[in-house]
């Protein structure tokens, strides 16, 4: 479990036609001495909750939207097939970076209970023959809460329904234990965001140490699922290539080549009103410090250029001094990028087809696909 | 509540310790001329403490009782506790006019930091009160502007700077307060470019391992600022790119080197290359403007020569990424 004081919130507030939903049944028998409320509709929830200290306060709702959408990605990159779901949104740990601080303007914790329509909207949005990849992680840790929520006991013994889902669970926790619980279904994988736990500790406030995270990696490997890894966001600290490298080190020491489907790899980055909020919330921060950043097409400053493909050339090189057809891609990176550190597009890379081949019309989010850029 | 009317001399009020007052500033001209006039028409709120009488209401008319060498003052004296008798001047100070962002600094620092209300109780109670958003990121941005001296605030106040750019001051040492003040006083920056510098210095500052105050100085920012050899306009460019330049060198460099082989294309009248986000992508883009059909023949004709220019593929190989 987690090293820092577990996340508790202090009250639950409930959507009046979420209450009979059996996986807000299920949660609410988990917090008995909680005050609860239920209220009429999620714009109420939202107005109600503003005055309170909302990081303590756990909504649960009847999600009329969307809870499936593809991966936003942004305008000039190349980008993975991936769609999110969105059944929990926040976190109990707090990155400088994290885009929810400026994303989610509740602070709440908030859960989807109906589960069902998940399922549903699941359905129709494979296509039968490609193998759609979908994560939960987007506007949340996706384990972070499963101390709390097991949410992945609602998700995992259905997944074998979805042969042609992959889909990906993405954490800085190390709470497994209810995956543990399951034998590995093929179509499962376990993944984990990685910095140096320097950077861990200066940038990712309450998140689990680097080693207990490699240890929840080795414990689900030893059930059967197969893993991956983020190097997201890389942060050019003065001595980042020796961070970096012992990152790696540490990582091929406790994970086999042969378990891991996907390695990412994204530098920093950030809207410019992130990094406002940012330094608002972290005023002693020193990441906006290092390195040079340039805005991009996509209104995100990046670092500049050279540095960024420097970076990646280092990091990409130690991962395949281990794994020398490791399933590397980048995760909002131009077309530039991938040939200058990859010689190629990632359609004509063979070692991550499985993350770019499956929907070959849509792999690109904001620019049209010019496989001779 | 039973509050008793007296009038009383202004020697038995206690000032040594003006706990509960945050109107800023001390004192008002129009009230001033009022108060000369006809005397002080609306009475203190003073609570007893032994022989003498403990403000709690009513520090300006109090200053410029004092300093129109009055010698009694009109009180109600109230046995309420310093929390009500807040809430009480609030709510009559509020019904006139909105608070100044010193005076909401000040009130919030008394709440919190004086009479040590929960945070939370001063987010939900007092903060619709002062027309804020009940929000914990509000209190943290507007509490600091209490640390400023007040010689600080009586020169922001007198040069009308807005609100949000001296809420921005938070984001720098409080020993650069006078530097950054006097930039703002002086060279007259919007919001964005004035976060901007202070964005940077602090970056600056935290990456060379020294404070603000010297990166200030290293730049000479002082003497920038007070300088009258440029317009104001142009002081302000000049501060921005020395710190760019500082903040980000590898950029700057590749700018400065564009830039001079731009210059050395020698491009036709109604010609402007540019290569937006520099390094992302290795395109220039070109903008033309042309008065005659002549006109555009005559740039066609230059920009084949210019097409040959070596300083063009130098930009290019720079674009690419590959520096040297
Ligand atoms: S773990 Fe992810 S969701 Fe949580 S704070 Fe960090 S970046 Fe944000
Ligand atoms: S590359 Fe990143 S942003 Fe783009 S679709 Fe994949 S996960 Fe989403």
């Amino acid at each position: 479990m987690m090293h820092k004081t577990l996340y508790m919130p202090d009250r639950i507030i409930i959507e009046q036609s979420a209450l009979s939903l059996p996986y807000t049944q299920k949660i609410l028998g988990k917090f008995a001495n909680i005050p609860i409320e239920t209220v009429g509709r999620i714009h109420d929830i939202k107005k109600y909750s503003s005055n309170e200290s909302p990081e303590n306060v756990v909504l649960i709702t009847n999600y009329k939207g969307s809870l499936i959408k593809k991966c936003p990605g942004s305008s000039g990159v190349l980008c993975c097939n991936y769609y999110v779901a969105n059944l929990i949104n926040g976190c109990p740990f707090a990155c400088e970076y994290c885009i929810l601080q400026d994303y989610l303007n509740c602070g709440c914790v908030m859960v989807c209970s109906n589960i069902a329509t998940f399922f549903e909207e699941l359905r129709q949005v494979v296509k039968p023959g490609y193998i759609l990849r979908l994560g939960t992680g987007e506007l949340a840790d996706s384990l972070a809460f499963d101390y709390l929520f097991d949410l992945t006991d609602e998700l995992i013994p259905r997944m074998h329904e979805f042969p042609d889902v992959i889909l990906e669970l993405k954490t800085k926790s190390d709470c497994v234990k209810n995956i543990l619980k399951y034998d590995a279904p093929g179509n499962i994988v376990i993944a984990w965001s990685l910095n140096p736990q320097e950077l861990i500790d200066r940038y990712e406030h309450n998140a689990t140490p680097l080693r207990n995270r490699l240890n929840a990696a080795i414990s689900v490997v030893s059930k059967g699922y197969k893993t991956a890894f983020h190097f997201d966001p890389i942060i050019l600290v003065p001595g980042w290539e020796k961070l970096y490298k012992q990152v790696i080190d540490e990582l091929f020491a406790s994970v086999a080549p042969e378990h891991i489907s996907w390695i990412s790899l994204g530098g920093l980055r950030f809207m410019p009103s992130l990094k406002r909020v940012s330094m608002d919330r972290f005023p002693q921060t020193d990441m906006f410090s290092y390195g040079e950043f340039v805005m991009c097409k996509d209104g995100k400053f990046r670092y500049f250029y050279p540095m960024r493909r420097d970076m990646y050339r280092t990091v990409a090189g130690y991962i395949h001094e281990y794994y020398p057809s490791a399933p590397v891609y980048f995760c909002m990176e131009s077309p530039k990028m991938w040939n200058d550190v990859f010689g190629a597009l990632p359609t004509r890379i063979s070692d991550i087809s499985h993350v770019y081949d499956p929907y070959p019309y849509d792999a690109i989010c904001g620019t049209k696909f010019q496989d001779g850029n | 509540m039973i509050c008793t009317f007296a009038v009383i001399s202004i020697k038995s009020l206690l000032q040594e310790h003006p706990l509960l007052c945050y109107s800023f500033p001390p004192t008002d001209p129009l009230l001033e001329t009022s108060i000369s006039e006809f005397g002080i028409m609306s009475p203190l709120l003073v609570r007893k403490s032994g022989d003498a009488y403990f403000v709690l209401s009513g520090f300006r008319r109090l200053n410029i009782a004092l300093k129109l060498n009055l010698k009694e003052i009109p009180v109600l004296i109230c046995d309420m506790d310093n929390v009500t008798a807040l809430r009480c001047s609030l709510s009559e100070n509020t019904s006139r006019r909105p608070l100044n962002i010193f005076e909401k600094a000040a009130l919030l620092d008394i709440l919190l930091n004086v009479l040590t209300l929960p945070e939370q109780t001063v987010i939900r109670d007092y903060l619709p009160l002062l027309g804020l958003n009940t929000h914990r990121s509000v209190v943290d941005k507007i509490v600091p502007v209490n640390k400023l001296s007040v010689q600080q605030k009586t020169s922001l106040y007198h040069a009308g700077i807005e609100e949000d750019k001296i809420l921005s001051l938070r984001l720098a040492d409080s020993d650069t307060y006078d530097t950054f003040i006097a930039l703002l006083i002086h060279l007259k920056p919007g919001i964005n470019k004035f976060n901007q510098i202070i964005e940077l210095v602090t970056e600056i500052s935290r990456r060379d391992k020294k404070s603000m105050r010297t990166i200030c100085d290293e730049l000479k920012f002082d003497e920038l600022i007070h300088s009258e050899d440029h317009p104001a306009s142009q002081r302000l460019n000049m501060l921005r790119m020395a710190l760019q330049d500082r903040r980000n060198p590898a950029v700057s460099a590749t700018e400065n080197y564009i830039s001079a082989k731009l210059h050395a294309l020698k491009l036709p009248a109604g010609v402007r290359l540019s290569t937006p986000n520099l390094c992302e992508n290795t395109n220039i883009t070109m903008d033309i403007s042309i008065k005659s059909p002549e006109s555009l023949k005559q740039i066609a004709e230059k920009l084949a020569v210019m097409s040959d220019n070596p300083a063009l593929s130098d930009i290019f190989n720079c674009l690419k990424g590959d520096l040297s």
